[in-house]
């Protein structure tokens, strides 16, 4: 009796031991995060695989992909865009696909937006020094009517030949500029990229434009330890502050559109002062989100934050919703599916969509 | 209970229990450790140049560091455990005028030089849309 009962002790702890060296192998996950500085801002890749060698291919891959893709997308640069900009007015310009694919994408925007989000702007955006290169140059000016004004009265059509897939501008003073969009494209491309692999979960963040997934749920035996991406909303007013966080279960992404990007202030001299996240007494802000119908910055919201399905969509919404302001802003979220919003107005207000009426953000801005 | 403990204990012998004891220990010998770690994340700062780590600086001690970007010289002065950028090339100056940063998760970020300095550690949230 004594001998098979201790028998079964040692037994026992055996599997005691066993199961604690199985759990501790399964909780284990490897997290590879890489960050470079692309698209005029960093770009990071979290990932979290339970091989650490498969974690880091993936992210070494998409990494080269969205330099690649980066490149692809300047709009002086040596690649298709940069072609379509110098020669598209007096010729059909061959585009590269991604190129191509987000034109038709941009194309497709503008249109459900009613013109709020406009790629070919390129020169009015210039006028006001938003350049690419801004973070760099970081100084503004104010252009006067008369430079304006014949650039937001031009007709800016883009002939596209999906067959072909060549571009053609109806007039040399469009400037295509893809910034509003192929941002979020490369985010995409790179999440399909880090899909491929077999991530467990990952988040791409492009500058504050993100996108996450979380396919498959660590699992420790039969718990599965399911964790929300925690994503913050920038506070426009206050750099170090956050609105609120949002809880991001699956595959989402998420963009910002504010005047504290790329902005600079006036006083009533036009003399010129740097951009910064809190308001100057006495001064006007001008940022880089211009109403293509005004060719003025676009007043009434001053952040908009974007939910929706691909990092693209949520990128070209952003600015879309800013633009059209708070009314025809929400009525375009609420009429995408899937789509959500966080818009704050000029007087402080936040408003949410009505899917996202159960999260816990404050109503004003603290 | 007292029944249950009773004949429990009478199927344990001295070596049962200092194995159990043993293990008990362990695992209590391992929590301030865990603990540790996550409190020495804190007194690190990580600067970065392009995205790779140039700079793995300890939060003990008070000096300069200078990192050479593309636009030029990012001078990162630490004091009292805190860190901050006393000077970057950029004329909108976002990264000095963040002031001092201490706590895990923080970052402050010199976009035209290319250079982050980041407190690891988990800040509560994984990301910032901004």
């Amino acid at each position: 009796m004594r001998r098979t009962l201790s028998v079964l002790k040692i037994f026992i702890f055996i599997v005691l031991a066993l199961s604690l060296v199985f759990l501790y192998l399964q909780g284990r996950v490897a997290v590879v995060q890489e960050e470079h500085y692309l698209l005029g801002t960093y770009f990071r890749i979290k990932a979290q695989s339970r091989s650490h060698d498969q974690a880091q291919r993936a992210v070494h891959e998409a990494l080269a992909e969205a330099k690649r893709l980066s490149e692809e997308f300047s709009r002086i640069g040596a690649g298709s865009l940069g072609a379509l900009n110098r020669y598209g007015a007096s010729e059909s310009v061959r585009l590269s696909d991604d190129v191509f694919t987000v034109l038709e994408a941009a194309e497709r925007y503008r249109e459900l937006s009613g013109g709020a989000f406009d790629h070919t702007i390129g020169k009015i955006v210039d006028l006001w020094g938003f350049t690419q290169d801004w973070d760099r140059a970081g100084v503004g000016r104010i252009p006067s009517a008369d430079e304006l004004q014949p650039l937001v009265e031009e007709p800016r059509q883009i002939s596209l030949d999906t067959t072909a897939k060549t571009a053609r501008l109806s007039s040399p003073n469009i400037e295509v500029d893809l910034g509003g969009i192929a941002k979020g494209y490369i985010v995409d491309r790179v999440v399909e990229i880090l899909k491929k692999h077999e991530l467990d979960s990952a988040l791409v963040d492009a500058g504050g434009n993100i996108r996450v997934f979380n396919d498959r749920p660590r699992k420790v035996l039969w718990f599965e330890d399911r964790r929300p991406f925690r994503i913050g909303v920038q506070h426009p007013r206050d750099e170090s502050k956050i609105l609120g966080v949002l809880e991001i279960w699956g595959d989402h992404a998420l963009a910002t559109s504010g005047d504290y990007q790329r902005c600079f202030f006036a006083d009533a001299l036009k003399n010129i002062f740097p951009c910064r996240y809190a308001d100057e007494p006495d001064k006007i802000r001008y940022h880089h989100i211009i109403d293509p119908k005004t060719g003025q910055p676009a007043r009434g919201l001053i952040s908009t934050t974007i939910l929706a399905p691909t990092a693209m969509e949520a990128d070209a919404l952003s600015t879309a919703v800013f633009v059209l302001g708070e009314q025809k802003g929400l009525a375009l979220i609420e009429s995408l599916p899937n789509v959500e919003g966080i818009l704050v107005t000029d007087n402080g207000r936040i408003v949410v969509s009505s899917g996202l009426k159960d999260i816990n953000f404050p109503t004003e801005l603290p | 209970m007292r029944e249950l403990l009773r004949t429990v204990s009478r199927y344990l012998t001295w070596g049962d229990y200092l194995v159990i004891a043993l293990v008990l220990l362990g695992t209590a010998a391992t929590i301030p450790l865990l603990h540790q770690t996550a409190e020495a994340s804190g007194r690190w700062a990580i600067v970065r140049l392009d995205g790779q780590i140039v700079h793995q600086l300890s939060l003990a001690q008070d000096y300069e560091v200078t990192v050479t970007g593309p636009a030029g010289e990012t001078v990162i002065q630490v004091q009292n455990g805190r860190v901050r950028v006393l000077r970057s090339p950029g004329a909108q100056e976002i990264c000095m005028r963040q002031g001092w940063i201490h706590k895990p998760g923080q970052v402050l970020i010199c976009l035209p030089n290319h250079v982050t300095i980041e407190i690891p550690g988990d800040s509560g949230v994984d990301a910032i849309s901004r």
